[in-house]
C-alpha cells in the first residue's frame, strides 16, 4: 500500500487518461498505416489488370465453347469416339488374357531384376580381379591364385550377363504382345488429341487464368500471390515494362532510357482476339506493320512512346499524359479517368488525329511515307506553300523558292495589277498559294488600310524601280485561238497547271496537289502580255533561269497559239477594283516610322526632310520588303543574300508549350491547338494588344481547309529534337538514293504526267476531258482510253529500261510514242540530277548498278527464220500494233504500241523475256496480248515452232528483237500516215 | 478474480527467462522497478529518472525537441529505404523519382521524406522558439544554445542539399537561386566584394572555376557533379555531422541540469 | 467580395502590410516601460487570453476558408510545396499565441508575489517511467499518423526534368530560404545571400551572451524580459516569417509583387527606375554630373554607411540605451548594437526603396561591393 501511495506522488498524468489517448491515437496509427498499404493496391493499373483478365477469362471461355461446339459437329471427331468405344469393348472381351500375361510379365519384371542385379555385383568383382591381375602382372609377379580367381569371377560374370540378357529379351516380348492389346485405342486416341488439340490449348489456358477451372492449390495460389507484401515473389498483377531500344527519351540534353509501360494497362495490344475490345484493352491496329515480333518496328524495341509519345513510366491515366483528340472526348476522360492536362511532361502524347506525327523522326527522309497519308499530305503542302521559305527546316534545306522571280517583274505586268494582287491575290486567282498580308485581322480596320495601301505602293514602286529588263521581240507569226485552246488541252500543260475551268472549290487531296505545281491558268489577259507569254514559253530560263517550268519545245506557231489563248482569258472584276492614289501625307508618316526604327528621331526627322516622294517610295519600299519578308519566295534584286524572317520549325514539335505566346486568347493550351489557330488565324495572338505597324505579328494567312490544316499540324507535330542515335529507317543504299529519288521526282513533279511507285498520273484526267471535247470521243470511251494518250506508267522502269538510254532519254528527250499529243518536256538537267534519277529507278526495282550484262544475241539461221516467223501476221503479228522504226502500224493510233527499233538500245534483255512471258504482271492493264499464258505456259505456244519450246521462243522472240535489222525492212516515207 | 498467484500466460510470457535477459526489470510495478527500466534501457538513458514536474507539461514543453529528433529517425529509415532505388547521376535520376511515384511499392516513402523534411524544420524552429520564450537558454545553457542554432543550420543545408536531388526543374532552379548567391561571397565568390583584390599580379586567383561556388557545385553550373556533392553530402556528410552535434546536444541536457525550469 | 478582395490584394502591397504590422508591433509586443503602459491601456494583453486565441484563430480560419473561394488564393496555398508554409502559419500563430498567454498568467501570478505556474516543489518529481516516456510515445504516435495521412493526400511535386535552358518564372528557392530570396530584392547577393544570413546565425549564437537578464528563465513570462522578447519575436516574425511568406505567397513572375487574390500574370510589368544614392546626391540634389572618382562619387554613401556604424553606437549608448549600456559592457553592447542596427538595415533599406526609389547606397559595381 505504502508503495502505492508514493508511485502516486510521483505521477503528474493520471495513466488511465493516458491509456485512453494511447488506444486511440494508436488506432488512427492503424488506419493510416492501412491507408499507406490501400494506396498502393487500389491503383489504377490493377484495376484494369483486374478487368483485362475478367475480360479475358470471358473471351477464352467463349473460345473454348466455339472450340468445343466445332468439335461436337466434326464428323470425323464423332466417328473416332465411337471407334474408340469400340474398341475399348473388344478389348473388354480379351480381359482374361490380357490378365495372364500382365502376371507373366511382373513375374519376369522381378526376376530380370534380380539377375540383373546380381550381373551387376559379378562384373565390379571381376574388375576389381582384372585391376589384381594387371597389377600383378606389372610388379611382382602372377600368382595361381590370381589366375584361378580373375578366371573364375569373369566366367561368373559372362554367364550372368547371359543369363540377364534373355530374361529381358523374354520380357520385352511380353510387354510388346501386352501393347498390342491397346494398339488401336492409342492410335485412336492420338488421331482425336490432334484433332481436339485447339481445345486442349484453350483449356490449359482457362486452367491458368480462370479461378473456376483451377485446382484448389491454384486457386489459393491464385488469391494469395497478389496479398500485400508476399506480392513482391510472382504476383499476377504487375508493373510490365518495354526498355525501349531503338529511342531515348530527350530530357534536355541529357539521353535517358525510355521506359514504357503502356502495356501494364493495354494488355491486349499484342492479342488478335482483342480487336473488338474497348481500351486500354484493345488490339493495336495493322499488326503486320507494328508491335508483331516479325513486323518492322516489335514491340520489345521500339516499345510504344518512341512513336507515340508520352510519359512512358507513368502507370495512371494521368501521368501517362495521354492527350485527347477533341473537348468531347476531353470531358469524357475527365468524368471517367479524372484526366487533366499532365503539363509538366513535355512530350505529351500525340493526340489520335495526330499519330502519325511520330513517324517523321525515323522517317524524315522519305517524301512520301505510305501508311501515314495525313503526315504526308502535310509534308507535300509544307512543300508547295514553300514554309521553309520563311521557317528554316533541315528537310527543305535547299529547295527552291516557291513564288516566281520578280527580277524583271516590269516586262510581265503592271503596277496597278501588282498593287491589286498584293492586296488580295485571293481576288484574282482564288485558291492560290500566295498567301494574302493584307485584310487579316490585325490589318483590316480603316485606319489600317489606310497605311498598308501606301506600303502597297511603296513595294510596287520598289519592285518595278529595281526590275531588269527583258528584252521581247515581235511575235513572228499570228496566233491561233482555238488551235492554242486544243494545244494547253493536249500537251501537258494541266499536268502541273489547273485550267480555266477547273473549279478551286474541291477537297484537296495529295493527287490534286500534283496538278496545282505551276499557278492556276487564270486571267492571264489582266496580267500579262502576249508577248511576254510567248517568250515565256518558247523557253522559260530566258526569264528565270532556276525555274522549274520546262521547255516543251514548242514551235513557234504553237507558242503563239497558247499565248493567244491564253490573253483571251482575263478577269475583269480584278481589274476594276480601285487602286488608291498615292497619299505624300501618309508616305510620310510611313518612312518616318520605318526610319525611326533604325535611327535617332533627329536623324529619322532629317532624313526624311531631305527625302522626295521617290525616295520616300523606294526606302518605305525596300523596308517593308524585308520587314515581311517577301524575298523569302521571290527573287527580288537586292535582297540576294537577305536571311529568312520566321522561326526555325526544324525542332518545333519539341519546343516547350510554355515558349508558345497563347497572349489572351482562349484556346486550349496544347501545341497542336496553338499550331492550329496560328495557321487558320494567323495574327489572332495580336488580338487585345497595343502594338505598332512594325510590331505585328506577320504570318500571311494561307488558303488551307480545315482538313489541310490538320495535316500541317502532324507535320509540326512530328518536327521534332532526335537522338542522334536514333535507329532512323536503315541507311541503305537502297533507302537513299530512294529517298533522294523520291524528292527529285517531287521537284520536278513527274508524277503530274507519270504514274510513279502507283502514284500520279494527274493528267490523266484531262487526257479524258481532251479525248472528249477536242478528240470527238464518248465519255466511255475516253475514260478506257486516256491510259493509251498519257504519259507512260514508270512501275518497273529500272527493270525495264537501260540505264545508258535512260541518260541520254532525260538529258534529250526523244519520241517513243509518236502517237501520243503529251510531250516529254525539255528539263535542262544537269548530270548529277539525271543520275539522282537514274539511281533511284534501278535501286527502286533491286537492280543491279549500274553495270549490266549486256547480250549478244548469236541466232542461228534457223532461229532467225523462227524469229521472222513469230513476228509475222501468222504468228503474233508485232508490227500490227509496234511502230518500227518510221513505220506507223496501221489503224487508229490508241491501238500503237511504242517503237520496236528502238528496243535494243532501250529495253534490259532480262526485261524483255518477262515482258513477253507475262505482260500484265509487269504492267497490270496493258493492251501487249499475253502470248503465253502463265497457267497453261507448257501449251501455250505455237508447237510447230522450234519444237514447241516455249522458253526457246520466247528468247529467240527477245534475241531477234534486239538484232532487228533496220535495213531487213525498208521502209519508206511513204509507209508514214498520221 | 481467480487465484491470484496462479500466474496469468502473459505474466509467464513477460517473467521468462528469455525476456528477462533482455528487460531486467520485467514489468516495472514499483518504484523501483520503474527507475532500473529507466536506468537500464540504453534509449531511455538519454532521459534522467526522476524530473520536475512541469517538464512533463506538454503546454510548457511543447514536444518540440523530441519530435525533431523523431522526425530525424524517421527521415534517417526512409532516406535508406530511397537509397535503393535511386541513383545520383544525371541520367537516372530523374527517372528514378517518376519509379518511386508510378512502380514501386510503398513508393509513399518519398512522400513521407520530404514532407517529413519540411516537418522537421517546423518543429525545429519551433523548438528554438520555445527555448528563447522560456529563457531557456540563459546561463548554464548558452553553450548547449549554440549548438542548437547550428543544429538549426544543418537541418535547413540537410533540407537543401535533398532538395536537388529529384533533379527536376524545381530542385534545379531552387538550387541555381540558392547557390548564386555563393558567387557573391565576399573575396571567395568570383562576384563578390573584393575578389578581384585576391590577385596576383595580373592573375586572378578567384574567378568563375575557383570561388567557392565552384567548390559547392563541382562546377560552374548545376550540373552532374553537383549532383553527385549533394548526395554524398545530404546522404552522409550532413547526417555524420548532424548526429555528432546531436549527441553533444543531448549529453549537454543532462549535464547542464535537465530541462530548464524556475527556481 | 471582388472590391473586398481588391482592398485585401493593395493592403498586402508590402509598403503597407509592412509599415502596419511594424506599426501594431511594438503595441503588441512593447521593448519598454512606457509602450508596455499603452499596451496595458489598450488591452491588447487580452489577446492573449482565450478569448483573444477565439478571436485570433476565428479571424485566421474565417480569412483562409474564404481565401480559397477564390482561385488565384487556392492555387498558391495548396501547391503541396506549400502547404508545409501553411501550417507553419497556423503554428506559429498559434505557439506565440499559447507561449504569450502562459507568458501572461505568470506575470499576474508574479505581480501578486506567488510563483510562476511552472513551479513546483523542487522536491516534488516525477518519474520519467511512465509519465515522460508514455507522452512521447503518444506524440510519436500522432507525429507519425501526421506524416503518413499528408503522404497519403498530398503527393510530393515533381516538375519536369531538369532543364537549365529554360528558367522558370519565377525560380525560387526552397522556402525557408525565400526570406534571403526576398532580402536580395533590396540588398545585393554578397548581402542578402552571404553576410545578412551569416549575421543571423552569429546573431542567433550570441543571444546568450548578450542577454544579461538573469530573470524569466525556465517559465513563460513578457513583462520581466519585454525587451529581449519584443527584439527576438520582430526579427523572427516580421524579418524572417513575414518574408518568408511575402516570397511563397505574394511573389509571381519576375519576382513581381501580386496580391493573394491576383492572377499571376506572366505580362505584369511593373515599373522599376531605382537610382543610386550618388546619382540622388549629385544628379537631382547638386544637378551636376557624377564625378568620375569612385571615392567622390560614393563619398556620401560610404560616409552614411561608415557613420551608421562608428558614430550610431556610441551615441545611442549615451542616449536611448544608456541602460543596456551600463548593464552590458562594452563589448557585449557593442556586439548587440551592430546586430541590431544590421537587422534595422533591411526595413531602412526597404523604406529607401519604396519612398526614394534607391537602389543602392553605395554603388561600386567594379568591385562588385554595393550596399
Amino acid at each position: 500500500m505504502a508503495e502505492k501511495k508514493e508511485a502516486k506522488q510521483e505521477r503528474y498524468y493520471s495513466i488511465s487518461k493516458l491509456n485512453k489517448w494511447f488506444a486511440i491515437s494508436s488506432m488512427i496509427l492503424c488506419v493510416a498505416v492501412f491507408g499507406v498499404f490501400a494506396q498502393d493496391y487500389l491503383r489504377e493499373w490493377r484495376v484494369f489488370q483486374r478487368e483485362f483478365r475478367e475480360l479475358e477469362v470471358e473471351k477464352t471461355r467463349q473460345a473454348y465453347e466455339n472450340a468445343q461446339q466445332d468439335l461436337e459437329q466434326n464428323q470425323e471427331y464423332q466417328t473416332l469416339i465411337e471407334d474408340q468405344k469400340k474398341a475399348s469393348l473388344e478389348l473388354e472381351g480379351k480381359e482374361v488374357l490380357r490378365k495372364a500375361l500382365q502376371k507373366d510379365i511382373d513375374k519376369l519384371d522381378s526376376e530380370y531384376y534380380s539377375v540383373n542385379r546380381r550381373h551387376q555385383f559379378a562384373k565390379a568383382e571381376y574388375d576389381a580381379a582384372k585391376y589384381r591381375y594387371e597389377d600383378a602382372q606389372d610388379h611382382e609377379g602372377l600368382t595361381k591364385d590370381i589366375r584361378d580367381e580373375f578366371a573364375k569371377t569373369q566366367s561368373l560374370m559372362k554367364e550372368l550377363k547371359i543369363s540377364a540378357e534373355d530374361t529381358k529379351k523374354l520380357l520385352d516380348f511380353k510387354k510388346e504382345e501386352l501393347s498390342s492389346f491397346d494398339e488401336k485405342i492409342n492410335q485412336l486416341d492420338k488421331a482425336k488429341e490432334a484433332l481436339s488439340h485447339e481445345l486442349d490449348v484453350i483449356n490449359r489456358m482457362l486452367a491458368k487464368i480462370d479461378t473456376a477451372h483451377m485446382s484448389f492449390g491454384n486457386r489459393m495460389a491464385d488469391k494469395f500471390r497478389d496479398l500485400p507484401i508476399v506480392d513482391f515473389m510472382n504476383p499476377s498483377e504487375r508493373i510490365e515494362q518495354v526498355v525501349v531500344k531503338v529511342d531515348t527519351e530527350n530530357l534536355n540534353f541529357m539521353r535517358v532510357p525510355r521506359v514504357d509501360r503502356c502495356v501494364t494497362c493495354h494488355q491486349g495490344v499484342l492479342r488478335k482476339d482483342f480487336a473488338d475490345a474497348d481500351n486500354p484493352y484493345k488490339t493495336h491496329p495493322n499488326l503486320d506493320l507494328f508491335l508483331s515480333s516479325g513486323s518492322p518496328h516489335p514491340l520489345e524495341e521500339f516499345g510504344c512512346t518512341s512513336c507515340h509519345a508520352g510519359r512512358g513510366r507513368g502507370t495512371d491515366f494521368v501521368s501517362a499524359a495521354h492527350t485527347p483528340s477533341s473537348p468531347e472526348q476531353a470531358k469524357e476522360w475527365e468524368e471517367k479517368y479524372g484526366w487533366h492536362e499532365f503539363h509538366l511532361w513535355e512530350a505529351p502524347m500525340h493526340a489520335k488525329p495526330h499519330v502519325e506525327a511520330g513517324c517523321f523522326k525515323c522517317h524524315s527522309g522519305e517524301t512520301v511515307l505510305r501508311g501515314a497519308e495525313k503526315l504526308t499530305f502535310g509534308l507535300n503542302l509544307i512543300e508547295r506553300s514553300g514554309c521553309y521559305s520563311c521557317h528554316t527546316i533541315e528537310k527543305y534545306k535547299g529547295d527552291p523558292k516557291t513564288g516566281p522571280n520578280l527580277a524583271k517583274i516590269s516586262s510581265k505586268t503592271s503596277k496597278d495589277w501588282t498593287f491589286r494582287w498584293i492586296k488580295d491575290p485571293q481576288a484574282f486567282r482564288p485558291g492560290t498559294w500566295m498567301p494574302s498580308f493584307y485584310g487579316l485581322s490585325n490589318n483590316d480596320d480603316p485606319e489600317s488600310v489606310q497605311w498598308t495601301d501606301q506600303e502597297i505602293h511603296a513595294i510596287v514602286h520598289y519592285l518595278y524601280t529595281e526590275s531588269e529588263n527583258y528584252d521581247m521581240k515581235e511575235i513572228p507569226v499570228v496566233g491561233h485561238l482555238a488551235r492554242g485552246e486544243e494545244l494547253v488541252s493536249s500537251i501537258g500543260c494541266f499536268a502541273c497547271h489547273k485550267g480555266p475551268n477547273e473549279d478551286d472549290d474541291e477537297d484537296r487531296d495529295r493527287q490534286h496537289l500534283l496538278s496545282e505545281f505551276g499557278p492556276h491558268l487564270l486571267g492571264f489577259g489582266s496580267k500579262t502580255s502576249e508577248k511576254w507569254l510567248y517568250h515565256w514559253l518558247k523557253d522559260p530560263k530566258t526569264y528565270h533561269p532556276d525555274t522549274r517550268m520546262p521547255n516543251l519545245r514548242l514551235t513557234d506557231q504553237e507558242a503563239a497559239d497558247i499565248s493567244s489563248y491564253l490573253v483571251s482569258l482575263s478577269n475583269e472584276e480584278f481589274m476594276e477594283s480601285s487602286v488608291p492614289e498615292i497619299n505624300e501625307d501618309m508616305m510620310d508618316n510611313i518612312t518616318h516610322e520605318l526610319l525611326s526604327l533604325k535611327f535617332p528621331a533627329w536623324e529619322a526627322e532629317e532624313k526624311l526632310k531631305s527625302m522626295s516622294l521617290e525616295d520616300k517610295l523606294a526606302f518605305s519600299g525596300e523596308t517593308i520588303i524585308r520587314q515581311q519578308g517577301c524575298f523569302a519566295c521571290h527573287n527580288i534584286p537586292g535582297f540576294e543574300d537577305e536571311k529568312p524572317i520566321g522561326v526555325e520549325l526544324t525542332e518545333e514539335g519539341s519546343k516547350s508549350l510554355h515558349k508558345f505566346a497563347f497572349e489572351l486568347s482562349d484556346i486550349e493550351h496544347s501545341k497542336a491547338a496553338w499550331f492550329q489557330t496560328k495557321l487558320k488565324h494567323p495574327r489572332i495572338f495580336d488580338k487585345g494588344k497595343i502594338k505598332g505597324p512594325y510590331e505585328k505579328s506577320r504570318m500571311p494567312k494561307f488558303q488551307f481547309s480545315d482538313e489541310e490544316i490538320d495535316a500541317v499540324v502532324t507535320a509540326l507535330l512530328g518536327f521534332v529534337k532526335t537522338d542522334p542515335n536514333l535507329r532512323k529507317k536503315p541507311r541503305t543504299p537502297k533507302n537513299l538514293f530512294v529517298e533522294a529519288g523520291q524528292s527529285f521526282i517531287r521537284q520536278h513533279n513527274c508524277q503530274g504526267c507519270h504514274i510513279i511507285e502507283g502514284e500520279g498520273g494527274a493528267i490523266q484526267e484531262n487526257i479524258q476531258d481532251w479525248l472528249v471535247k477536242h478528240q470527238g470521243k464518248t465519255e466511255a470511251d475516253a475514260e478506257a482510253l486516256a491510259a493509251s494518250f498519257s504519259p507512260p506508267n514508270l512501275i518497273g522502269e529500272g527493270k525495264k529500261v537501260q540505264s545508258d538510254w535512260l541518260f541520254s532519254f532525260l538529258h534529250e528527250p526523244t519520241i517513243i510514242r509518236p502517237w501520243l499529243k503529251v510531250r516529254m518536256p525539255t528539263y535542262d538537267f544537269n548530270e548529277e540530277e539525271i543520275n539522282t534519277a537514274i539511281k533511284y529507278f534501278n535501286f527502286l526495282d533491286d537492280e543491279p548498278f549500274p553495270f549490266t550484262e549486256k547480250i549478244k544475241p548469236d541466232l542461228s539461221a534457223e532461229e532467225m527464220a523462227a524469229g521472222e516467223k513469230m513476228y509475222s501476221p501468222d504468228y503474233f503479228d508485232c508490227f500490227n500494233c509496234h511502230i518500227r522504226g518510221a513505220k506507223m502500224p496501221g489503224g487508229t493510233p490508241d491501238r500503237w504500241a511504242p517503237n520496236l527499233e528502238l528496243a535494243k538500245e532501250r529495253l534490259k534483255a532480262k526485261w524483255i523475256i518477262d515482258w513477253i512471258k507475262n505482260p500484265q504482271k509487269l504492267l497490270p492493264g496493258t493492251k501487249m496480248p499475253m502470248y503465253f499464258d502463265p497457267e497453261y505456259f507448257d501449251d501455250s505456244g505455237p508447237d510447230d515452232i522450234l519444237d514447241g519450246d516455249e522458253h526457246e521462243q520466247i528468247r529467240v522472240l527477245r534475241d531477234y528483237l534486239l538484232v532487228l535489222p533496220k535495213a531487213a525492212n525498208p521502209s519508206s516515207p511513204s509507209d508514214q500516215d498520221g | 478474480m481467480a487465484d491470484p498467484k496462479k500466474k496469468t500466460m502473459f505474466q509467464k510470457i513477460a517473467e521468462s527467462q528469455f525476456l528477462k535477459s533482455i528487460f531486467r526489470t520485467g514489468i516495472p510495478h514499483t518504484r523501483r522497478q520503474r527507475m532500473m527500466a529507466v536506468l537500464n534501457n540504453v534509449f531511455l538513458h538519454l532521459h534522467p529518472v526522476r524530473l520536475p514536474k512541469h517538464a512533463v507539461k506538454v503546454k510548457y514543453t511543447w514536444c518540440m525537441g523530441g519530435l525533431s529528433f523523431f522526425v530525424f529517425l524517421v527521415l534517417t529509415v526512409t532516406g535508406i529505404l530511397l537509397m535503393f532505388y535511386y541513383r545520383p547521376t544525371v541520367e537516372y535520376a530523374y527517372g528514378d523519382i517518376i519509379d518511386l511515384a508510378e512502380q514501386v511499392p510503398l513508393g509513399i516513402m518519398r512522400e513521407i521524406h520530404r514532407w517529413g523534411a519540411h516537418l522537421m524544420i517546423i518543429t525545429v524552429w519551433l523548438h528554438m522558439f520555445r527555448v528563447f520564450m522560456t529563457g531557456s537558454y540563459k546561463p548554464p545553457r548558452e553553450f548547449n544554445w549554440v549548438i542548437g542554432v547550428l543544429l538549426l543550420v544543418l537541418t535547413m543545408l540537410l533540407s537543401f542539399t535533398g532538395y536537388l536531388l529529384p533533379w527536376d526543374q524545381l530542385a534545379i532552379w531552387a538550387i541555381t537561386v540558392g547557390s548564386n548567391m555563393a558567387r557573391a561571397t565576399p573575396f571567395l565568390g568570383h562576384e563578390g566584394p573584393g575578389a578581384a583584390l585576391l590577385a596576383i599580379g595580373d592573375i586572378n586567383l578567384v574567378h568563375a572555376a575557383s570561388d567557392v561556388r565552384f567548390a559547392l557545385l563541382g562546377g560552374r553550373f548545376v550540373g552532374e557533379a553537383t549532383l553527385l556533392r549533394f548526395y554524398v553530402l545530404h546522404c552522409i556528410g550532413f547526417p555524420f555531422i548532424i548526429m555528432i552535434f546531436m549527441v553533444v546536444h543531448f549529453w549537454r541536457i543532462r549535464k547542464d541540469g535537465g530541462i530548464s525550469g524556475p527556481t | 467580395m471582388d472590391a473586398f478582395k481588391s482592398i485585401i490584394n493593395s493592403l498586402s502591397e508590402p509598403q503597407i502590410m509592412f509599415s502596419f504590422l511594424v506599426l501594431v508591433f511594438f503595441f503588441i509586443f512593447p521593448p519598454s516601460d512606457k509602450l508596455y503602459r499603452i499596451h496595458k491601456k489598450l488591452r491588447l494583453d487580452l489577446l492573449w487570453t482565450n478569448v483573444g486565441g477565439v478571436f485570433i484563430f476565428t479571424g485566421l480560419f474565417v480569412f483562409f476558408g474564404l481565401g480559397v473561394t477564390d482561385e488565384n488564393f487556392r492555387l498558391i496555398v495548396t501547391k503541396p510545396d506549400n502547404v508545409p508554409i501553411v501550417g507553419l502559419l497556423f503554428l506559429t500563430i498559434f505557439f506565440l499565441w499559447l507561449s504569450m498567454k502562459q507568458g501572461r498568467d505568470n506575470d499576474i501570478r508574479l505581480a501578486e508575489g506567488q510563483k510562476p505556474n511552472e513551479y513546483h516543489d523542487p522536491e516534488d518529481k516525477v518519474l520519467v517511467w511512465p509519465d515522460l516516456v508514455y507522452i512521447e510515445l503518444i506524440a510519436i504516435v500522432l507525429c507519425s499518423i501526421l506524416l503518413m495521412v499528408w503522404s497519403i493526400y498530398l503527393k510530393a511535386p515533381l516538375e519536369g526534368p531538369a532543364n537549365l535552358a529554360d528558367s522558370p518564372n519565377p525560380s525560387k528557392a526552397p522556402w525557408y530560404f525565400l526570406g534571403l530570396q526576398e532580402m536580395l530584392v533590396y540588398f545585393d547577393p554578397w548581402l542578402a545571400g552571404v553576410v545578412l544570413p551569416s549575421f543571423i546565425v552569429l546573431g542567433l549564437m550570441a543571444i546568450p551572451y548578450i542577454d544579461s537578464n538573469r530573470k524569466g528563465q525556465g517559465y513563460y513570462t513578457f513583462n520581466e524580459r519585454k525587451t529581449e522578447i519584443s527584439l527576438f519575436l520582430f526579427g523572427w516574425l516580421l524579418l524572417w516569417v513575414f518574408l518568408i511568406f511575402v516570397g511563397t505567397f505574394l511573389r509571381g513572375p519576375n519576382w513581381n509583387f501580386f496580391g493573394p487574390f491576383e492572377e499571376w500574370s506572366l505580362s505584369k510589368v511593373v515599373p522599376l527606375t531605382n537610382i543610386n544614392l550618388s546619382e540622388l546626391v549629385y544628379v537631382r540634389w547638386l544637378k551636376t554630373g557624377l564625378p568620375d572618382n569612385i571615392f567622390l562619387r560614393e563619398f556620401f554613401g560610404i560616409s552614411f554607411v561608415v557613420g551608421y556604424y562608428l558614430i550610431l553606437p556610441p551615441l545611442l549608448a549615451r542616449t536611448i540605451l544608456k541602460k543596456f549600456y551600463s548593464k552590458m559592457g562594452i563589448f557585449a553592447f557593442s556586439m548587440f548594437v551592430i546586430l541590431l542596427l544590421t537587422s534595422v538595415t533591411l526595413p531602412i533599406k526597404m523604406y529607401l526603396r519604396w519612398t526614394l526609389n534607391l537602389k543602392y547606397i553605395v554603388a561600386i559595381p567594379e568591385f562588385f561591393f554595393n550596399i
